[in-house]
């Protein structure tokens, strides 16, 4: 290989998920997903001379993401035309991102699911999500294939896999067999969640000084704590993956990271909208969102904060319970 | 013997592979389509083991003595017998190169994953910025990993050092900020006194 010249080159797609982000390259001889996180990457290789088959199925993603631009266009639609905003330009603004998502939804094309098989097992490749794009990448790496296996017409591919016993053909499927290990469980531990109870506590206090008392100091203390439940449920969800941990908890690690994220959204939204109106009046804008204006969103606020508190403090001690119970069964 | 649909796992229709369209999967109803290729035909490759040795004057598998040796090592290029010969990609390996190979991370056919530090060092220098108070920490952070992993593997697929640079750039401009608060708050204090 010449120097500066790349063994990889990028195909058509990309998956984007909370943990990173899909994509696809082709080597000389094999094909390579590349999973992108904030730190690391994971490659998986797929020689040319392995795959047996490509199997392209088509989703209902394509109309269902489609409602739910078309609910949330609705949704700031009312909102733009409603009587309780006197202000309307930020919604408006709004719809018309929801709306530009939309369009670039339609446009680029029905959504699909494919598949790749070796002698190994079968592994979706999530970048391929769009029609369009699994057959603009079919056509760029059919011709690798053939080069490595061999060309030989889909006809007779066929006619003589008719000859093949059936069983070894058909994977079960319930249980696809899959190139990935099966997860280690790794004994879990609950101090990220019994942190997360103690944050959201604070949390909730600290936004009930906020409501009776706004200023800058508590609005910073309330800001760090914020950040501070936002890292430890972060830690949590993190800590719990694969792990002995019961259902239960892992579900309020996950739970509490997903509202403390809403939060988040919520909060930027209402301050966007805020800044808007403020810059076309023509005021200054304020450093930080007083919690005496939007008081709905403090008092719901601390109302999940103490419910997520109770919750996960139950669950702790019912799993306290639970390792006293075994620990005693054992002695006895 | 046919390709199964990947939601259901029921043939998939030889109209589908033949035209390469989408047809409706026979039970489940979902459009599906698929390639298919010579390696469908292939059964799985059993392993197997080295043959025995015969005469004196034949080469041996160095880590077995009573094996006859098939191909050497493309790494240290001993004798290995069929049983110890591995093939990775277009290589032929011993199994002590691969584990030290893997070990080593210098098999980037075989690697599975990578630590970026570019990645990490930007995501140092750029992220605190929200809570900008964060960055008098951060900023000599980000420059001290981006100096610290310079000579690091970077991406296997987008193998460039602009994040790097762009962590120290953006490190030395958080510090020179801070400086300048700093000054600029000394000096004020100072006319105030």
């Amino acid at each position: 290989m010449a120097r500066g010249e790349r063994p990889y080159r990028r195909l058509p797609g990309r998956h984007r998920q909370l943990s990173g982000t899909s994509t696809l390259w082709t080597a000389h001889d094999h094909l390579l997903l590349v999973h992108t996180g904030l730190g690391y990457e994971t490659y998986r290789r797929f020689h040319f001379r392995d795959i047996q088959t490509i199997v392209v199925r088509r989703t209902n993603d394509y109309l269902g993401w489609a409602g739910v631009y078309l609910t949330a266009m609705l949704f700031l639609a009312g909102m733009a035309g409603g009587q309780l905003f006197a202000w309307r330009r930020p919604w408006l603004v709004l719809l018309g991102g929801a709306g530009a998502f939309l369009l670039v939804h339609l446009v680029r094309g029905p959504t699909c699911a494919v598949h790749l098989t070796t002698t190994l097992g079968t592994r979706k490749l999530s970048p391929l999500h769009r029609l369009r794009q699994a057959r603009r990448t079919l056509d760029r790496i059919r011709h690798l294939i053939e080069e490595a296996q061999g060309r030989m017409p889909a006809e007779e591919v066929m006619a003589q896999a008719a000859e093949i016993p059936a069983p070894a053909a058909f994977p079960a499927p319930s249980a696809p067999p899959s190139l990935m290990p099966p997860p280690l469980i790794r004994p879990g531990v609950a101090w990220p969640h019994a942190a997360l109870c103690g944050v959201l506590a604070l949390d909730a206090v600290v936004t009930g000084f906020q409501i009776g008392a706004a200023g800058g100091p508590i609005d910073t203390a309330g800001y760090i704590v914020y950040v501070a439940a936002l890292a430890v449920a972060l830690v949590a969800t993190v800590r719990q993956a694969h792990s002995d941990l019961p259902l239960g908890l892992r579900r309020f690690g996950t739970s509490a990271l997903v509202y403390l994220l809403a939060l988040l959204v919520v909060t930027m939204l209402i301050s966007m909208v805020e800044l808007m109106r403020r810059a076309v009046a023509g005021a200054g804008p304020p450093l930080v969102m007083s919690p005496r204006r939007h008081g709905f969103l403090s008092i719901a606020e601390i109302v999940l904060d103490g419910a997520f508190t109770i919750w996960g403090l139950a669950l702790l001690l019912q799993r306290r319970r639970n390792t006293e119970a075994q620990w005693i069964r054992l002695g006895t | 013997m046919t390709p199964g649909c990947s939601a259901c796992g029921a043939p998939i229709p030889i109209a589908a592979v033949l035209e390469r369209r989408l047809v409706p999967c026979p039970s489940c109803r979902t459009p599906v389509t698929a390639e298919v290729f010579p390696a469908f035909l292939r059964p799985l490759e059993r392993g197997v083991s080295g043959e025995a040795l015969l005469a004196d004057d034949e080469a041996a598998c160095f880590y077995h003595p009573q094996k006859r040796a098939a191909r050497p090592c493309g790494g240290c290029g001993r004798f290995l017998c069929a049983l110890c010969d591995i093939e990775v990609g277009a290589d032929h390996i011993c199994p002590a190169c691969l584990e030290s190979g893997v070990r080593t991370g210098r098999m980037h056919q075989l690697e599975s994953q990578r630590t970026l530090y570019d990645r990490i060092a930007l995501s140092v220098a750029v992220i605190p910025m929200l809570i900008f108070y964060f960055t008098l920490l951060t900023a000599p952070l980000a420059i001290f990993l981006a100096l610290r992993h310079w000579r690091k593997p970077r991406s296997l697929v987008t193998p460039s050092s602009w994040r790097l640079v762009l962590a120290i750039v953006l490190g030395t401009v958080q510090m020179i900020a801070w400086a300048a608060l700093i000054v600029f708050l000394v000096n004020r204090l100072g006319t105030a006194s």
